[in-house]
């Protein structure tokens, strides 16, 4: 693999064949060509790296849910707490080396109590799972580059001879940091947990968790399902200990071959029903059928809840099924299967714009009105139309006088002959959001009984000498 | 034939003179094996004329197609489905469901909120599902009769050409299995697609109806001139209707034009001679 570095294509990496060439990183790609003819070139692709990097990352999600990536080709797992359940460190690290070179990675694991030991370990050193407090005396023999350090510190140290971690112990402090800068001391202190380093995991970490792993990959749609309401169950019990109810959750399906599949859901409100949070994922499934690949099949299923609110049992009304808990659940399997998002309500706003009297709210955030509808009156007809175009049609309209109401206009090509017209209803647009033209409206009625709502934009010589007309909607 | 769900030798074929106690036998477990339920009281209209043919209103527990008889009828259109879901609503505190279709709120506009409060229809008591394609119009549509918690569900749909028998009868199936009336709104569908058949209790063609008298050349209440083209437990019949927002009811406009239904489309026998209304002016 090539790229360009110091103004000329040079070998990034390469594979043993080449190594045993004789080819090292940082050869030029023409001194290397001169060499060996038939070499098989690639060109760096950074952006594809650091995406096949998340994705390797996603899958080691499998062992803790604190993954970094560290970019460009490193991954940190915050395994604290979590080693005892593959069976200890070294098997962890074990499970962890055979996984991904079965995936076909050459992978170094070394296990350390700081990220920057680990780096250094995995890195430069032996691989190795570091006791607390070793950390000195093991990377006292490695290369100070282990230390993370921008090339031009690791140079200049290089030039005063300082050449190992170790050399750098026992020099004054002081005039080290003035001399190569304070990330030098920094870097060390932090690989010898002098300096606290959190590994910042990517995504946000799930409240409660539940997961199973499967010896044997399971691939079925029938499988999962059964697997998923189990954890559902776990996932309840939970939930319920804690007085709480999921909003948002979120199945991810560890493919055997390293691939990852995410599968969001969420519901209209807290609910702690196993069997409803599980329905919703059989809903998803069905609906992502043909994007889940499950090739050889999975080995580990894991259900997080993302988020979760508050909430507290209901006493059950004698009198029946509690309807409004069966409304939230028809909708929440509606919004798994076309996203939550799209269930939603009309709330009232107060605004003069027709535009802005209404907006759609997601029934999972639908609060309390601002604002309240107006109701029929008797013997008026709507004064608002039943449907509203977004944005305003374009009409062509002819009206007698400039600022009467149209008598006759086109609209998509088709003429409309006016036999009554009421208006106008002057609406002028909040002077403190936009100092758009004056509109007019007027509710007309055609020959055959069809109701539009129109209006002219801008008054007639105060604000503009040519007015044009729109339909704004339509009366039933 | 239609599969039952019984083996033959629980119908005594073999004797040939089949007697009236059997017979009565044999209905009973045929009802039985259909698991049909008490039926619900339909949805009135409030018009004896209309509701005396419908069999006393529509039927809760079936699917209702609407579709315009024109293409630029599609409001009155909506607002006769509009009508109804306000009927609908105002027997219960269920709400309603509008599964809406994105192709149909750009060409025809979004359903208003203070357009559809002036209409009578309670804006707060109405969800809406922004569906994407027809397949997701009929999906929610299912699940939403099927549960039954809601008092009606109107799904509209623009073009829909894939709307054929087996897709309503799953509707049509779902309605009942809720007991909850649903309501099909079939904008810009061709005069072919509307003439295959459905499975729907009712089809109705709706095309706007100029204002009645009205001061000053001022627009008067909604009208439509409902055509009930088929209509599975009576004659097919049309009428012009005047809807009333404030009390949500419907009044027969006395006729200005005489109409008769034009004869229904899916049936290949000819239908019953319409008849015609007036309202006792």
């Amino acid at each position: 693999m090539v790229g360009e570095r110091k103004s000329a294509l040079r070998i990034l990496a390469l594979d043993d064949a080449a190594a045993a060439l004789g080819l090292a990183p940082e050869t030029a790609l023409a001194e290397a060509r001169a060499r060996y003819p038939l070499l098989e070139v690639a060109h760096e692709d950074p952006v594809a790296d650091v995406k096949l990097l998340t994705a390797i990352a996603e899958s080691c999600r499998r062992w803790t849910p604190l993954v970094s990536c560290d970019v460009p080709d490193g991954i940190f797992l915050d395994i604290t707490g979590c080693a005892h359940l593959f069976g200890g460190e070294m098997s962890l690290a074990a499970d962890i080396r055979e996984r991904l070179t079965h995936q076909g990675f050459h992978v170094r694991v070394a296990v350390a109590s700081t990220p920057g030991a680990a780096s250094a370990l995995a890195r430069y050193g032996p691989e190795k799972i570091l006791r607390a407090g070793e950390e000195r005396k093991v990377l006292a023999e490695l290369p100070l580059a282990a230390l993370r350090l921008d090339a031009e510190i690791v140079a200049a140290l290089a030039r005063v001879g300082l050449k190992k971690i170790g050399d750098i112990y026992d020099l004054p402090r002081a005039p080290l940091a003035a001399r190569f800068s304070k990330q030098l001391l920094d870097q060390l202190d932090r690989a010898l947990g002098l300096l606290e380093e959190p590994v910042s995991p990517g995504i946000e970490v799930a409240p409660y968790m539940a997961e199973r792993p499967f010896p044997e990959p399971i691939a079925l749609e029938q499988d999962i399902l059964r697997v998923v309401g189990c954890l559902a169950r776990q996932l309840s019990l939970m939930l319920e200990r804690r007085g709480e109810g999921a909003r948002r959750l979120e199945l991810t399906l560890f493919r055997a071959d390293g691939a990852v599949f995410t599968i969001a859901a969420g519901t209209s409100r807290a609910s702690r029903e196993a069997d409803a949070l599980a329905a919703l994922f059989a809903e998803r499934l069905d609906v992502l059928r043909d994007e889940l690949d499950p090739g050889f099949g999975y080995d580990l299923v894991r259900l997080s809840v993302l988020a979760a609110e508050r909430a507290d049992p209901v006493q059950a009304d004698l009198s029946g099924p509690d309807e409004a808990a069966e409304l939230a659940r028809v909708l929440d399997h509606i919004g798994a299967r076309l996203g939550l998002s799209r269930v939603v309500r009309q709330q009232a706003y107060d605004s003069h714009l027709p535009e802005r009297a209404a907006r759609n709210v997601p029934v999972d955030r639908a609060d309390g009105a601002t604002s309240t509808w107006g109701t029929a009156e008797p013997d008026a007809p709507p004064a608002r139309p039943l449907r509203l175009l977004t944005p305003p049609e374009p009409v062509e309209a002819v009206a007698v006088v400039p600022d009467g109401p149209p008598v006759r206009f086109r609209w998509r090509r088709a003429l409309h002959e006016v036999t009554r017209a009421e208006g106008p209803e002057r609406i002028a647009h909040e002077w403190w959001q936009s100092d758009a033209p004056t509109r007019d409206y007027y509710r007309v009625e055609d020959k055959d009984g069809r109701r539009f709502w129109l209006f002219r934009e801008g008054l007639f010589e105060r604000e503009t000498a040519q007015p044009r007309w729109f339909l704004h909607g339509t009366f039933a | 034939m239609r599969k039952t769900g019984f083996s033959d030798a629980a119908i005594p074929w073999e004797t040939p003179p089949v007697s009236l106690a059997r017979l009565r036998v044999l209905l009973e477990t045929l009802a039985r094996l259909g698991g049909s339920k008490p039926e619900l009281a339909p949805l009135p209209f409030g018009l004896p004329e209309l509701d005396q043919i419908l069999g006393g209103g529509l039927l809760r527990g079936a699917l209702h197609e609407v579709a315009p008889a024109a293409a630029g009828d599609a409001t009155a259109t909506a607002g006769f489905c509009a009508a109804l879901l306000a009927r609908a609503l105002s027997g219960g505190k269920k709400p309603a469901l509008w599964v809406r279709h994105e192709f149909a709120t750009r060409e025809d506009g979004a359903p208003y909120g203070p357009g559809l409060a002036a209409f009578g229809l309670d804006p707060g008591r109405i969800l809406f599902v922004l569906a994407v394609n027809v397949r997701e119009v009929l999906e929610a549509m299912e699940q939403a009769l099927r549960s039954g918690t809601l008092a009606a569900v109107l799904g509209e749909l623009r073009g829909g050409s894939k709307l054929d028998l087996r897709a309503t009868r799953r509707l049509s199936l779902a309605a009942s299995h809720g007991a909850t009336p649903g309501v099909l709104l079939r904008l810009g569908a061709s005069k072919k697609s509307l003439g295959t058949p459905v499975s729907a209790a009712t089809r109705w063609r709706i095309s706007a109806l100029a204002s009645g008298e009205a001061p000053a050349n001022s627009l008067g209440a909604p009208r439509f001139e409902a055509g009930l083209v088929r209509n599975r437990r009576g004659p097919a019949a049309s009428f012009s209707l005047e809807w009333r927002t404030h009390d949500r009811t419907f009044l027969l406009v006395p006729a200005l034009r005489e109409r008769l239904a034009p004869a229904a489309l899916d049936r290949p026998d000819p239908a019953p001679t319409p008849t015609k209304l007036r309202a006792s002016a």
